[in-house]
């Protein structure tokens, strides 16, 4: 029972330095305005996420990475992925420990998310598989420089798994154009390659073309996430800034002074000058009784002239 | 009626509205020995200042106000917030109501502003008609019928500001505090546009940043807008405010 109890305040003590530190330093970077985020990221919500994966996230032997990985990795795994906007509950990212370092590591849905927020890339990608069979043409648009699918004529019949001959991604712009990312068998052989499974795992066995598409769509956007500027965030903070400054309620009501000294109340319901009058002669009493009176009396004589 | 600027900018801000017989102070952000200068030391006419919030480039030298015997104005917020003793009982007044100091009748309206119940002034006197003072607020909610002389913030530029973040020397944090507490030129002249100024004969460009505003080009572009007199309230500004005698 003890050492349970021990184990759940050794927990908690990790949470407090590591998630909550994380936060605490994120809203005071962004307080001084040393950091921007984008207007739609919720750092707190990422941050709770993040924890609840890391809980369940564990090394290579198998233990905790809570447990294994030195706070400082995990800290700068957390700010890592708030920096960049993302959410692990939307497998936007995963977090791998190496050796006793935690890392943060971009993941599909991330990449994608991230081509749209900063890559000028309006909707996810579309990918196509073309297999053997299939009548598909392309060539080089000479206008936009970029390569066009002329032809690409589908056979539910040629679906299979051996014979992909490739992959394409459609990338629609925000300027209208398409950007079209080809590969052919085997150039996403050897980008499986890179990977830790070399593409033998049972998704890229079993799940072919949804891992051809994965590889495609995932070259498509990166190049649009790193040849991006953080215009995006900074215009999205402008259109913010725009809507402070012209609020619909400027210039509405009408404050008349003439009017209200003829019709007294006058239609505006802020005016009511009957009730003015008795509330002025207080405030003249209260004026008499300040102890430097010259400039008072004078006041209130005046005051009676008025009237 | 004159009006005498002794100071308008986030340094300190007071103005001084002179006839013949009676004198209003607004604002007490400037040493009251400057406003003694500018009366020629002759503070017997003087009947009030109004103070518009609680900054202290507005209020700052309210003590020295009292002590020579001028009574205050400013809304409750602005009370509560300066935890001054002397001001413990003060005039207070509520917006949209007129009332008198000496031969001024003046109504108080509410500006947006990051100070608690902030005020701007629509000031009434028979020598210069009506007046509508306006500072520290980033847009106005309300407009005003028959008026004579407008002074009226035009702290900064967009453009300018926006540039000086671009290259790094105004802060993005900074610019944003600006952006919803002060009134650029650009939204000074859409408050200008959506009043009627066929009875305007004056407006005063107030409190411009001392970096990010340029008072020329302000002033031109007011002018070509309205085409009625337009001057930027300078420290030592002299502007004549009679509706006779021109």
């Amino acid at each position: 029972m003890t050492q349970e109890k021990s184990q759940l305040q050794q927990i908690k003590k990790v949470q407090e330095e590591t998630v909550n530190a994380v936060l605490i330093r994120v809203n005071e970077f962004q307080n001084n305005g040393q950091l921007t985020l984008p207007k739609d990221y919720s750092p707190e919500n990422a941050l709770k996420a993040a924890w609840f994966t890391l809980l369940e996230t564990q090394t290579r032997d198998k233990k905790p990475v809570i447990e294994a990985c030195t706070k400082g990795s995990i800290t700068n795994a957390l700010f890592e992925m708030i920096l960049q906007g993302l959410n692990p509950m939307k497998k936007q990212c995963a977090f791998i420990a190496y050796g006793n370092q935690l890392q943060m590591q971009r993941e599909y849905h991330g990449t994608i998310a991230l081509a749209k927020r900063f890559g000028g890339v309006i909707k996810t990608p579309i990918a196509h598989i073309i297999y053997k069979g299939d009548e598909f043409k392309y060539a080089l648009n000479k206008d936009t420089d970029e390569i066009e699918i002329i032809e690409h004529k589908m056979k539910l019949e040629n679906i299979n798994h051996d014979n992909i001959l490739g992959c394409y991604a459609i990338v629609n712009l925000e300027d209208g154009t398409k950007h079209i990312e080809l590969m052919n068998m085997a150039q996403i052989q050897k980008a499986w390659e890179q990977g830790p499974m070399k593409g033998q795992s049972p998704a890229h066995k079993n799940f072919k073309d949804q891992m051809c598409k994965k590889t495609v769509i995932s070259r498509a956007c990166k190049l649009f996430i790193s040849s991006s500027d953080d215009g995006s965030i900074i215009d999205l903070n402008k259109e913010n800034t725009q809507k402070a400054l012209v609020p619909p309620n400027a210039n509405e009501k009408t404050i008349d002074i003439e009017a209200e000294d003829v019709t007294g109340a006058g239609t505006d319901e802020d005016v009511k000058e009957p009730e003015n009058i008795p509330e002025q002669k207080e405030q003249v009493k209260e004026e008499k009784e300040m102890p430097s009176s010259a400039t008072g009396d004078q006041f209130s004589a005046n005051f009676n002239n008025q009237q | 009626m004159l009006l005498k600027v002794i100071g308008s900018e986030s340094l300190g801000n007071s103005y001084i509205l002179q006839s013949e017989e009676d004198v209003l102070i607004i604002e007490c952000g400037i040493k009251f020995i400057e406003v003694k200068k500018a009366l020629d030391f002759d503070i017997s006419k003087v009947v009030g200042c109004l103070v518009s919030h609680v900054h202290a480039d507005h209020i700052g030298y309210i003590e020295q106000y009292l002590e020579a015997g001028i009574p205050v104005y400013c809304s409750e917020g602005t009370r509560d917030a300066f935890k001054f003793k002397k001001l413990s009982r003060p005039i207070i007044r509520q917006a949209g109501k007129a009332f008198m100091v000496g031969n001024f009748k003046i109504v108080a309206f509410d500006v947006q502003h990051d100070a608690p119940q902030p005020f701007g002034f629509v000031i009434n006197h028979p020598d210069m008609g009506n007046l509508v003072f306006l500072t520290d607020s980033y847009y106005s909610k309300f407009k005003f019928a028959n008026i004579n002389h407008w002074m009226i913030e035009s702290n900064y530029s967009d453009e300018i500001i926006n540039s000086k973040v671009a290259s790094g020397s105004v802060h993005y944090a900074q610019a944003n505090r600006v952006s919803t507490s002060h009134m650029s030129i650009q939204t000074c002249q859409d408050m200008l546009r959506a009043n009627d100024l066929s009875k305007t004969k004056n407006i005063v460009l107030i409190h411009l940043s001392s970096s990010n505003s340029d008072s020329r080009k302000f002033k031109e572009e007011v002018i070509r807008l309205t085409g009625i007199n337009t001057v930027v309230a300078d420290k030592g500004t002299e502007l004549n405010l009679n509706l006779k005698g021109f």
